[in-house]
């Protein structure tokens, strides 16, 4: 295995290989909408992604538990979510330490949708934490929806706050290559993890870089991060 | 000041997001926060308008506008964090004076019932919801604790409340400590300075300049 592999999973609709993306910070189209099953994955695997057996096992067994295309989500689309994470889960715990990969995962508020991760050991953890954490988000500012890039970064932060894991919102602000995003998603980053401040070390210096990178970049105005200090 | 009707600037021209009022009644007005969101630039208004009445609605053309003294960048989140608000609070948000600081839980937005958390109303909501992302509107502490009529409206609010069925004891936590009153002109008149926070004297000085606006227009909508 070559590359990171991303399962975008969402609730309300079976999963197609469409949203399996290949290195997911520069590739994100995938032509073949076929609903992605343990069958489907398979034959994509031999055709298109050779050589990937440790994807192929991680997918395989999480497919087994995803629904087909003949079965709609429906109502059961947000506990069929929950189940292929804690299927996830298993295959993180089992694995871990000796594969030569690792599994990420952000799951959203109200369990509506997941990003899931194949991730070769040789990657950095955490910066590759950090881009699948942004990778969908930065999708949606690059499309000019900026107002639905937000909104999932706040989920998603709020979503760990909720859950009490501040080390891994804390390691994602330490980790996040802020040069990447937009200033306009800085801002939402630095907003959205304002409540938790005192439980978040590495806001300080977040707010710093994220002060010079947009003076550097020419968009500082007075009073744009007022309110948000550390 | 930066109050625009509709007629003079469409609601599509905020930035990412603004400050409603509209007249109500009789000396009452009604406030809330225009924004916008990825739907063709569709505006909303979120407000509070009245007990467990949260509302995310098309704005009607009798409010006018306030641009508030922030970067489009720093509205934007504004916009986000009240769309969290309206989503994470379906069931509404009490009727209430409490001041509007610290009132939505920090990690899932909801509104907090704490010992003095009792509810908001439409103008602390405003407050409030500017709060959480991270922009200040008032300097709270500079609001004078009572103001002829506040009790006469303190009463008015309390009566109705009962009229419509709210239970007694929220109604008589709301008597026994209503606090100084926000009203929704001080608060149109806090975004309508030229910075933020505002102290009260300001605040009130704009505000009742946007009031005359308001009634020069005479539109007063039948309900909020």
């Amino acid at each position: 295995m070559n590359e990171p592999l991303m399962l975008s999973a969402r609730a309300n609709r079976p999963f197609t290989l469409k949203d399996l993306w290949r290195d997911t910070a520069r590739d994100t189209t995938t032509p073949d909408e076929r609903p992605l099953n343990r069958q489907v994955l398979v034959s994509a695997g031999r055709q298109q992604q050779a050589g990937k057996e440790d994807y192929l096992i991680v997918l395989s067994w999480l497919c087994a538990c995803i629904p087909s295309g003949e079965e709609e989500a429906g109502e059961d689309a947000e506990n069929n979510l929950r189940i292929l994470l804690r299927e996830f889960r298993t295959i993180k715990r089992h694995y871990r330490p000796s594969s030569n990969w690792w599994l990420i995962e952000w799951p959203d508020a109200n369990w509506q949708s997941a990003d899931l991760m194949v991730v070769p050991a040789r990657f950095p953890r955490e910066e590759t934490r950090s881009v699948a954490f942004f990778e969908p988000i930065i999708r949606l500012d690059r499309q000019g929806r900026i107002h639905s890039a937000l909104d999932l970064l706040y989920d998603r932060i709020d979503h760990y706050l909720r859950e009490a894991r501040f080390s891994d919102v804390d390691s994602l602000l330490a980790h996040t290559d802020i040069a990447s995003l937009s200033t306009s998603v800085i801002v939402g980053l630095l907003t959205a993890t304002l409540p938790a401040k005192s439980k978040l070390p590495s806001r300080a210096n977040l707010f710093k870089a994220a002060e010079a990178l947009i003076r550097k970049r020419g968009e500082w105005e007075d009073n744009l991060l007022t309110g948000l200090e550390p | 000041m930066r109050v625009y009707s509709p007629q003079e600037r469409p609601f599509t021209e905020i930035r990412n997001a603004a400050v409603a009022i509209a007249l109500i009644g009789t000396g009452q007005q009604h406030l809330g926060i225009l924004f916008k969101t990825d739907l063709g630039g569709e505006v909303k208004l979120g407000d509070l308008a009245w007990h467990h009445d949260l509302r995310e609605r098309n704005p009607k053309e009798h409010y006018l506008w306030i641009d508030p003294p922030i970067s489009p960048i720093r509205a934007l989140q504004v916009a986000v964090r009240c769309r969290q608000v309206l989503k994470a609070n379906q069931t509404g948000i009490p009727y209430g004076f409490s001041p509007p600081n610290d009132c939505f839980d920090q990690e899932t937005a909801r509104f907090l019932l704490g010992t003095s958390g009792v509810g908001l109303t439409c103008a602390t909501f405003v407050l409030a919801v500017f709060q959480s992302a991270g922009v200040k509107l008032a300097i709270l502490n500079t609001w004078p604790e009572k103001r002829a009529g506040d009790e006469k409206w303190v009463d008015s609010i309390c009566e109705s409340l009962l009229k419509d069925g709210v239970p007694a004891e929220h109604v008589e936590a709301l008597r026994k400590n209503p606090g100084a009153r926000y009203r929704p002109e001080d608060v149109a008149g806090c975004a309508a300075a030229d910075k933020v926070p505002s102290a009260f004297e300001l605040a009130n000085t704009l505000g009742l300049q946007i009031l005359q606006k308001l009634l020069a227009l005479n539109k007063p909508l039948e309900s909020s």
